[in-house]
């Protein structure tokens, strides 16, 4: 540095500096005393300064309203795979997993140890469980969990008692769901629970495919339609639609079906080796942002697509993730499957005794 | 004061400063808010995985009982899955002290020792294994022993001495007569031995136990070929490994197109695989007889489709039970 030049004073005028940046090289003429063109560059930042300050009181905005990761934003979520995150342990061989509606509480159904289902909050605190009724005494088995969208209430099916009981958002147990009418028993696997209070029960009684169905029962247990019987073969998880529509993993057909309100049945996702095409469908969610993922059990993986406008659109597959091991982020014949409105995904790592945390 | 600061003393210029400076102190303290706001939301502290939880438990375990060697035993075992070896080492050998003879904890120090590379420390406790049981009563069905002589095999063809290597592998296989890993390794020794046509006869016979799923045999199969110089055959296997990997509508189109040449029989019991792992029964039954009509006598083709429940037609034609 030669003796002529000089540094700027740190604590001096960050525009003064700025100004003097951009300005001609000093001449020993002293410049006219308003510069216009100076005036134009300060307002040009003013005006960048200002559309920064919306930029970010719309990002702020967008996050209060949705707290999702910042890939979440609308036209940066679709088309990609989530990543592993964490995991929650203390829960014995999981099957069903069910996020509260505000994704503070993540319940996950528990067939091993003491059956029961285990609550979680989001950061994987055991903070609860929901036990069966003491009375009467039998076997217990819960597979799936659903949590009303509107109460809070969860709903746990029990296959070996065939009995769905209904927990409040508290935990307490409140009652168990009795269907009226000819439906005398159940044996319910997938589980859901509309808006309006309906709950849809995959119910495979017997090991007849021909008996397997998915029953419509209204909130007082009345039986409003019954949809599938002779077309499915141990249907799983059960998610329902924007439409009404309900999406089903017909698991030992390989498949996931549709369903829409006239009870047709359309396959979406067909059993194969190709890119996308299934094994074992088990768990599956359609999460806000329309993407929907299927738990392939015996591939020990989660597949995921995207949805089209129409319930039976032909589902766009993105990729896959997981796979078998014992390592963060792999599965052992993972099952249920939940997601949340904040851009996370449940999967109930069965046989490794966890529940996995993934995550865009 | 800089000749150039005499324009702002104008109060719309004054304005624009204090604004600017404004706007820049609420942007910094707002992008400072949002990123502590979003990292507080959003970080994830991650859970320990299950491999070191299983460490930490089976390390209190042998903290509480130092002298429990089934204990020590499993903390070695633990550390073997975390890739921990040397310390999966040092437990086998704290068992071996209190018992010279524990096959579990000889055979998880050989192994150790194996995947470190230190292959020749590797041999002593495995043959050790070997002379403990080799005449024992249950020697012919004892998996130990089949282990021990699978990994002596195994360092025989990293020591590239196939004729060693064949010896332990032959005895592991008369323990297991379906292990498809020891198969594999006697294919490669093969190939270490010059003998292509005998590694593919044998890479085939490891992928009956296991025809899809597995890639690499495919791509010894592959290897060997070219070496024989059997450019149709080797399409094949790479198309085949190209199926394992996934590559289904590729594989079926390369596979399709080899139907006509001097792999013909291949690529068609190829295509049948493929059909029969898509459920197409009848598809692979058809692909499967094709392969038979152009080879009556192929072992692959009668296999499949006897598995498939298809009784195999001279003309052409198949009936499904």
């Amino acid at each position: 540095m030669t003796e002529n030049q000089t540094l700027p004073d740190p604590g001096g005028d960050l525009l003064e500096l700025l100004d003097d940046m951009s300005a001609p090289p000093k001449s020993p003429t002293p410049a006219p005393p308003v510069d216009e063109a100076r005036r134009k560059r300060r307002r040009i930042i003013l005006a960048i300064l200002v559309a920064l300050l919306a930029l970010l009181v719309g990002l702020f905005t967008w996050y209060l309203f949705n707290r999702k990761p910042l890939s979440e934003l609308p036209g940066l979520s679709e088309a990609r795979l989530p990543s592993y995150k964490t995991s929650f342990y203390d829960v014995a061989k999981p099957l069903g997993v069910a996020v509260s509606p505000d994704g503070s509480r993540i319940y996950a159904t528990q067939s091993g140890a003491t059956p029961s289902t285990i609550v979680f909050d989001r950061d994987g605190a055991r903070i609860g469980q929901l036990t069966p009724p003491a009375t009467p005494k039998t076997f217990h088995v819960p597979v799936y969990v659903a949590v009303n969208p509107t109460t809070g209430d969860v709903y746990v099916g029990d296959r070996a008692a065939g009995k769905v009981y209904v927990y409040d958002d508290s935990g307490a147990y409140r009652s168990t769901f009795q269907p009226k009418g000819d439906v005398k028993a159940i044996s319910p696997l997938g589980l859901a629970v509309g808006p309006d209070g309906t709950l849809y029960v995959a119910d495979v009684l017997s090991a007849k495919p021909a008996d397997h169905r998915i029953l419509v029962l209204a909130p007082d247990g009345t039986v409003k339609r019954v949809l599938g019987k002779g077309q499915l073969n141990y249907p799983n998880a059960i998610v329902v639609g924007k439409q009404g529509e309900l999406y089903v993993s017909d698991s030992n057909n390989g498949r996931v079906v549709v369903i829409d309100s006239t009870g047709k049945v359309s396959t979406l996702v067909a059993r194969g080796v190709g890119d996308g095409d299934l094994g074992l469908p088990r768990g599956l969610a359609i999460d806000d942002e329309g993407r929907m993922l299927v738990v392939d059990t015996t591939d020990h993986m989660v597949r995921l697509f995207t949805t089209g406008s129409s319930p039976t659109d032909h589902p766009g597959y993105v990729g896959s993730f997981g796979d078998e091991g014992h390592d963060d982020g792999k599965f052992t014949f993972p099952n249920g499957l939940a997601t949340d409105t904040r851009g996370r995904v449940y999967v109930a790592d069965r046989e490794n005794n966890r529940v996995e945390v993934w995550g865009y | 004061m800089s000749p150039h600061r005499l324009w702002a003393a104008d109060p719309t210029d004054r304005t624009t400063t204090a604004l600017l400076r404004i706007g820049a102190a609420v942007l910094t303290v707002g992008l400072v808010a949002f990123g502590l706001l979003y990292y507080k939301d959003q970080h994830v502290a991650a859970a320990p995985s299950l491999i070191e939880r299983q460490v930490a438990l089976t390390e209190a375990a042998v903290r509480k009982s130092p002298d429990d060697l089934a204990a020590r035993l499993q903390l070695g075992l633990v550390y073997e899955q975390a890739a921990r070896y040397d310390d999966a080492v040092t437990q086998f050998d704290q068992v071996l002290k209190a018992a010279p003879g524990d096959k579990d904890a000889l055979l998880g120090k050989g192994f150790a020792l194996m995947t470190k590379g230190q292959l020749d420390k590797a041999v002593v406790p495995l043959t050790a294994i070997v002379k403990a049981t080799r005449k024992g009563e249950f020697a012919g069905a004892d998996s130990q022993l089949g282990a021990a002589y699978y990994y002596l095999g195994v360092i025989g063809v990293k020591q590239h001495q196939p004729d060693k290597a064949l010896a332990q592998l032959g005895h592991a296989l008369k323990i297991e007569p379906t292990d498809s890993d020891a198969m594999y390794q006697v294919g490669l020794a093969q190939l270490q031995q010059g003998k292509p046509a005998a590694a593919v006869a044998t890479f085939r016979d490891a992928l009956r136990f296991v025809p899809t799923g597995w890639c690499e045999p495919y791509q010894q199969i592959q290897a060997a070929y070219t070496t024989m110089s059997k450019p149709d055959l080797a399409a094949v296997a790479a198309a085949m490994a190209g199926f394992c990997g996934n590559k289904v509508d590729d594989a079926k189109t390369k596979l399709t197109a080899l139907t006509t040449g001097s792999a013909a029989v291949d690529a068609m019991l190829g295509l049948g695989v493929i059909a029969e792992t898509q459920q197409d029964t009848k598809a692979a039954a058809a692909w499967y007889q094709k392969a038979l009509t152009k080879d009556p006598k192929n072992m692959s083709a009668i296999s499949s489709l006897a598995a498939l429940g298809v009784k195999p037609k001279a003309s052409g034609t198949t009936t499904a039970k």
